[in-house]
């Protein structure tokens, strides 16, 4: 008995103590359901793509430019964002209707690495060399086969693309920009080695080599043990002190960061701050309902358990959850390639997939699966772009339309109830990915839905890295799957090619086939001329209002042909405690919409941080705790 | 655990058994768990009519919301899951798929393994060449028509093998796909098929492999053994169904097509078999190896029974009692075996209802409703519990010097 | 028994290597591959990109080429890298779940250990008694609740329902409030032991509780099987007649006795409780080995998978070894050449 009255009493302290961190402190511990595989030295995410590498990074490099919450672009270490009034931005024609755009920079001055040294054009100039070195596996090719560098002293240089899309002055360059800088300094002297080594080495035939090399590269300045040794220096408003595996990593404020001095001084400011890794989501919870996290990072939890009863009774007075907006689209995508199954199922009439739209009942779904936080989709333009119209035609649950068109492409009831035509059953595969509970649910609704206007849905779910293959999803014209449920993530910059056959003005080609390699994310062969005319065009109008135009028309042909049955739109969800300010995001803030893209004004308002962003007002934002 | 037990030839008498089972009644917790199985046989059997709603039915309209999750009540016995569908139907046909994948897997184990044991504990220490043809014992010198009946010979019996075991595999999918639709009589099919088509497949291997090479089979199944023994069987039994569930692999295409959509089901069962064989041919080679040499084995082989006689009609016999106990825990070894491996997703797949992807699906909703886990975790383990005690019943009632 | 001991240690050496083709084979034979996961992370990724890295990781090779390679590679301790985790599968696996897994295999069999034969023994002692009859009833629900049934509900019931109903309740044990610490930071020194040993012992609670329950009960049934056996010999009842004392006769005579079988089926046990331990890793989601091989399988870096599950075979042939060898040096009756 006495044993266990001292483990309990052991237990409470624990709590208790974990509770009173934060403000008393000014320290700020950050859940994470997710652990990055390496930190800073990766600065062209060769090794590791992770969602939590960049939120995190988010703290450690400084941009030249973000996106704040508003979707509008904030200089950070530069003195201001180009454009045409202050003379930095310029567009020149360069033929077959494509652009130039030069982009003049300038460097804040005084800016220092942690380590003191200063931050200079050397520094972007290192980034450049390195992404342009050969054979280097980028994972955004098209962005670095279009832009180049021009440096012109110590704080000045201009940045080119060519051609230029819209989006490059605005999405491009803040996306890319916490990685345009990285410290040479440090990194150079082993880069020279690393190019000695490679000398020789011919990009065809020794890819293996070179990427073994600039693998190693990377993961030299990036690993664990690296940054543990303290030798690693950061732009950012934060610096990391201790990264302990499966547990946590710390990291306290940078007082060589300079750029943007927060309203009343960085001592107002949160000092230290905390990523607590915990693997399980239901642990995670558990740890929130503890007391022991002050907030959660974009992706840790999921919307069943941010509505969950435990976590939203608990929260009056404690904390906020907020679902926010993320233009994400969840959608069924239908196989459209002229092979004979496409043709027995006619998922090539139009009708048919308008009707098994109609066959669904998405309005009810989101109300029941997502308590309505998660709006439903009608196009593949999320309601957050501002690209987005909502003057496109609509398909509300109605399966007795459904069943009319059906009829009228010529499907009749078969004696099991299931639809016949020309002797072939209306039944097909319904592919997603295994262990996302959200999407194998979905999944088993609409099944039951499609069943009563007489269609046989069954389901064929495997792991995301099986079904993403390249010999699955890219393989549409080879019958591998004839519908297939995921999302693609889009960002501010939408351009079209997601349903492109062919882009008119570059001439790529995105639908998958073995002429192309199987190359293109236009994975279901949905061919519309009009279509890529008006988004190849969109994506270099510059003109704004022209370009809303040219998508409006795009999305209103896309969703008279339904080429893909569009679901809704996801929301991210975290939890961050009271008193907490700026610890705010929107769909499209830091470009990639997590928040903590301002790590250097978040704090505790009652240890003198000036609240300057409200959550609550940010469009398509909800509290769920009230 | 093996039973050593070399037991005196006991004639094969009523009395025998009618003395087990008056033992047998004296233990009350395995008269209460022979009385839970035999209950749970008929749920499994009778859950089309027992079942008061379809179990993958979903309510489709009017406020989704307040149909998912529901706490118990009189409409709903156990609520109502993520989906809407009634938990105590999802219980019932849950336990059908238990009871399948339990019976078949013990059944089809026990045939393999007390064949193999048999044989092994039978022939151990006597290399033998099984098939030799006619002109084995003949002394005339006849290389091209020997080699010629060799061929003729192998050819004929591969073939039939070939269509036995094909036919029986085609109609255990049948069996499982009938069984699983609800229809009668579909379980036989399934057990039959499963039972005769890897019969036939493991008889041809061991006879090509024996004709062959004359090897004793006792080395070859104990180094077997042995060597699977080593290999955790936990973590294979995953790597083993992500095979062959893959859809997108040649071997998990092959096994869909052959299978049909059934496949989960009769994968689960061929990959617990795998394993499961090994307890009782072990069982079965220990006894025979111990029974064989008593007088009443060389007075049958004196008066000139055939070796299939001697080792079916006067072995087998003997080793009955150890055999039922083990077969009975292997069908809750089984039946725990597959809750695993659809707890962690290589097993069952949704919507077929089984306890361990129901559990699985439940720990997902721990929070927001925690009332899921109860039913299929108690169902688990009570089955288990059951089996265990009516293993212990039998072990008391038939082979009570062999209690620990 | 020496050489009978090198015998048996050779007889390992076949059978890893027959164990490391078969499970090479199956993870061979699974499809997908790494390069995938690139081209989920980057959809603008070429073909010939792709097919330069399948060329780097050598998988455009035929199986047993790539399985020679592996073996020679795997025999000087390198196991490839793992995708997952950007680190060597070998530190994953050796450096970091290993311990992991028989930190928490190596509780519950203590804590299994510590219960079951002081328990069993006072069962004995105390045959058809309540508390007899009370220990062999438990014992027979331990020996049937399926650990992941029995971990689940320790979860339910520690971190949902206890916390809901009592306020103030620590709401952690369960397994992460306090994230434990690697034992790499004992040694660099930026963790006190005892903090380490703290944060284990909180994270382990459950699991281990979770996972020794089988063993637990089957080992208790077995003492109380073997200390009635013992006590039931002629010395025994020699002992009593000579007037000693019950408690000499206990614990210098019966005790002794009735150890020897059970530490058989202890040895004999241990692959049993790695085998628990991947299950129970996986509904606690603790760091371990049987956790690895899951989300190796899952996310297809079977680097990672070869690595722990050749770890896990050598484990099982060790104490498949060890468990007979212990036999021998209980039992003077068994010779072994």
């Amino acid at each position: 008995m006495k044993r266990w009255s001292k483990f309990t009493v052991l237990g409470l302290s624990l709590v208790a103590g974990a509770a009173l961190a934060g403000p008393s402190d000014n320290s700020l511990i950050i859940g994470a359901s997710q652990e990055p595989t390496v930190l800073g030295g990766d600065f062209l995410n060769v090794i590791s793509n992770q969602v939590i590498k960049t939120e995190i990074e988010q703290y450690l490099n400084a941009p030249l430019t973000t996106l704040n919450l508003n979707s509008e672009q904030i200089p950070v270490l530069v003195t201001e964002v180009p454009s045409e009034a202050n003379k930095r931005l310029r567009l020149t024609d360069i033929g077959n209707g494509k652009r130039r755009l030069q982009l003049d920079y300038t460097l804040k001055p005084g800016l220092k690495w942690s380590d003191g040294n200063d931050i200079s054009t050397d520094d972007v100039a290192f980034v450049f060399e390195v992404a342009k070195a050969k054979g280097m596996a980028l994972v955004n090719p098209d962005f670095w086969s279009r832009v180049s560098l021009q440096v012109k002293d110590k704080q000045n240089f201009t940045v080119t693309f060519e051609p230029a899309y819209y989006y490059d002055a605005t999405v491009s360059m803040a996306g890319a920009s916490p990685n345009l800088i990285a410290p040479s300094h440090l990194m150079r002297p082993e880069w020279e080695k690393v190019k000695a080594a490679t000398q020789n080495l011919s990009p065809d035939k020794d890819a293996t080599k070179l990427n073994e090399l600039y693998r190693n590269f990377f993961q030299q300045f990036g690993s664990q043990a690296f940054i543990n040794s303290g030798k690693m220096v950061w732009s950012g408003p934060f610096k990391v002190t201790r990264w302990s595996a499966n547990n946590a990593i710390e990291m306290v404020r940078n007082p060589n960061f300079t750029a943007i001095t927060p309203q009343g001084g960085a001592d107002k400011y949160v000092q230290k701050v905390t990523f607590r890794i915990i693997q399980n989501t239901n642990s995670l919870l558990v740890a929130i309902l503890g007391g022991g996290i002050d907030a959660t990072e974009a992706t840790s939890i999921t919307g069943d358990q941010a509505r969950s009863k435990q976590l939203l009774s608990r929260a009056p007075g404690r904390y906020d959850v907020w679902a926010v907006a993320n233009p994400t689209w969840e959608h069924i995508d239908i196989n459209k390639f002229p092979i004979q199954q496409v043709k027995d199922l006619t998922f090539d009439d139009k009708r048919t997939r308008q009707a098994l739209l109609y066959a669904i009942n998405r309005e009810a779904w989101v109300k029941a699966f997502f308590d309505g936080a998660e709006p439903v989709a009608n196009s593949w333009v999320a309601n957050v772009n501002p690209l987005f119209t909502d003057n496109v035609t609509k398909y509300p649950y109605n399966p007795e339309k459904a069943k009319q068109l059906l009829a009228a492409v010529g499907w009749k009831p078969g004696p099991d109830g299931v639809l016949v035509r020309n002797g072939k059953r209306f039944e097909f595969e319904l592919v997603t990915t295994s262990g996302n509970s959200v999407r194998e649910r979905t999944q088993q609704l609409f099944i039951e839905q499609w069943k009563q206007v007489g269609i046989s849905v069954k389901p064929n779910n495997a792991p995301s890295a099986v079904v993403f293959a390249d010999n699955f999803i890219q393989r549409g014209s080879e019958g591998k799957w004839m519908t297939f449920m995921f999302a693609w993530t889009s960002s501010l910059g939408e351009d079209g090619s997601l349903f492109q056959y062919k882009n008119t003005i570059t001439g790529t080609v995105n639908v998958p086939t073995k002429e192309n390699n199987y190359a293109g994310q236009n994975i279901g062969d949905w061919r519309n001329d009009e279509f890529d005319k008006l988004t190849s065009q969109g994506s270099i109008e510059f003109d704004e209002a022209k370009r809303k135009q040219l998508f409006a028309q795009a999305q209103q042909i896309w969703a008279e042909d339904v080429p893909a049955l569009p679901l809704r739109f996801r929301s991210n969800y975290y939890v961050t405690k009271k008193d907490l300010v700026n610890y705010v995001g929107s769909a499209y803030s830091g470009v990639n919409g997590y928040p903590g893209w301002n790590p250097w004004e978040i704090g505790w308002a009652s240890r003198g941080a000036v609240k300057l962003y409200d959550q609550t007002k940010v469009s398509g934002s909800t509290n769920l705790a009230k | 655990m093996a039973v050593q037990a070399p037991s005196i030839p006991q004639p094969r008498s009523q009395t025998l058994w009618a003395l087990a089972w008056r033992r047998f009644r004296k233990h009350k917790l395995a008269l209460a768990a022979l009385v839970y199985v035999c209950l749970l046989i008929a749920v499994a059997l009778f859950a089309p009519i027992l079942a008061p709603y379809d179990p993958t039915a979903q309510p489709l309209s009017g406020d989704l919301a307040s149909q998912y999750f529901q706490l118990p009540s009189a409409q709903h016995w156990l609520g109502t899951d993520e989906l809407g569908r009634d938990v105590f139907s999802r219980i019932l046909y849950g336990a059908r798929i238990e009871m399948l994948v339990g019976f078949t897997a013990a059944l089809v184990s026990l045939f393999i393994g007390m064949v193999l044991g048999i044989l092994a504990g039978y022939f151990s220490g006597r290399p033998f060449r099984f098939y030799q043809g006619p002109l084995a014992q003949g002394s005339s010198w006849q290389p091209l028509g020997f080699a010629l009946w060799r061929v003729i010979s192998w050819v004929i019996f591969y073939g039939l093998l070939y269509f036995i075991a094909d036919l029986a595999w085609t109609l255990a999918g049948d069996g499982v796909r009938a069984f699983l639709g609800g229809e009668r009589g579909g379980h036989w099919f399934a057990l039959l098929g499963l039972v005769v088509s890897w019969g036939a497949v493991l008889a041809a291997g061991i006879w090509g492999l024996f004709a062959k090479f004359g090897l004793d089979l006792d080395v070859v199944l104990s180094r077997f053994i042995d060597f699977i023994l080593t290999i955790p069987s936990l973590p294979l039994l995953l790597v083993l169904s992500a095979l062959l569930r893959d859809s997108q692999g040649a071997v998990g295409q092959w096994a869909q097509a052959t299978l049909g959509p059934a496949a989960s089901v009769l994968i689960i069962i061929t990959v617990l078999v795998i394993f499961g064989w090994i307890s009782t041919a072990r069982l079965v080679r220990g006894a025979v190896l111990s029974l064989r040499e008593q007088d009443f084995v060389t007075a049958a082989q004196a008066l000139g029974s055939s070796e299939v006689r001697v080792m079916f009609r006067h072995l087998l016999p003997n080793v009955t009692a150890p055999l039922v106990i083990n077969t009975t825990l292997e069908v809750g070894n089984a039946i725990l075996s597959e809750s695993i491996l659809s707890y962690l997703g290589f097993g069952i797949q949704e919507p077929v209802p089984s306890w361990g992807n129901m559990l699985s699906r439940a720990q997902d909703y721990l929070f927001s409703a925690p009332h899921l886990l109860f039913a299929p975790g108690i169902m688990i383990f009570l089955t288990i519990l059951a089996f265990n005690y009516l293993g212990d019943g039998l072990r008391d009632a038939l082979d009570p010097r062999s209690r620990l | 028994m020496f050489a009978y001991t090198v015998r048996r240690l050779l007889q390992i050496i076949p059978l890893m290597f027959a164990a490391s083709i078969v499970i090479f084979t199956l993870l061979a034979l699974q499809p997908g591959d790494p390069t995938d996961e690139l081209r989920q992370a980057n959809p603008r990724i070429t073909q010939e990109q792709l097919e330069a890295l399948r060329h780097a990781y050598g998988l455009d090779q035929p199986i047993y080429i790539r399985y020679f390679k592996w073996l020679g590679r795997a025999l000087q301790g390198d196991f490839g890298q793992s995708r997952q985790y950007a680190v060597p599968a070998a530190q994953k696996v050796f450096g970091e779940r290993l311990p992991n897994t028989l930190i928490l295999s190596g509780s519950a069999f203590l804590l299994a250990l510590c219960v079951a034969i002081p328990v069993g023994i006072f069962s004995a002692v105390r045959q058809y008694s309540l508390a007899d009859n009370i220990v062999t009833t438990l014992t027979f629900l331990g020996f049937s609740v399926p650990v992941f049934v029995l971990g689940i509900f320790l979860l339910y019931t520690f971190a949902v329902w206890l916390p809901d109903k009592i306020p103030g309740f620590p709401a952690f044990p369960p397994v992460a409030e306090v994230p434990y610490t690697p034992f790499s930071e004992v040694r660099s020194g930026t963790t006190s032991f005892w903090i380490f040993l703290r944060n284990w012992a909180w994270n382990l609670v459950l699991p281990v509780v979770a996972l020794s329950l089988i063993q637990m009960a089957s080992w208790t049934r077995f003492m109380r099987g073997s200390m009635l056996e013992v006590l039931n010999l002629d010395f025994v009842r020699t002992a009593r007649s000579k007037g000693l004392s019950e408690r000499t006769i206990l614990y210098k005579h019966a005790l002794r006795n009735a150890l020897i079988p059970i530490v058989t089926l202890v040895g004999l046990s241990i692959p049993g409780v790695l085998a628990g331990a991947v299950v129970t890793e996986s509904v606690f989601s603790y760091q371990g080995m049987g956790r690895l091989i899951l989300d190796s399988l899952i996310s297809k870096d079977y680097n990672v998978a070869m690595a722990a599950l050749a770890m896990l075979a050598l484990i099982t042939a060790i104490f498949n070894l060890v468990a007979d060898l212990l036999y021998a040096v209980v039992d003077p009756r068994i010779r072994y050449s």
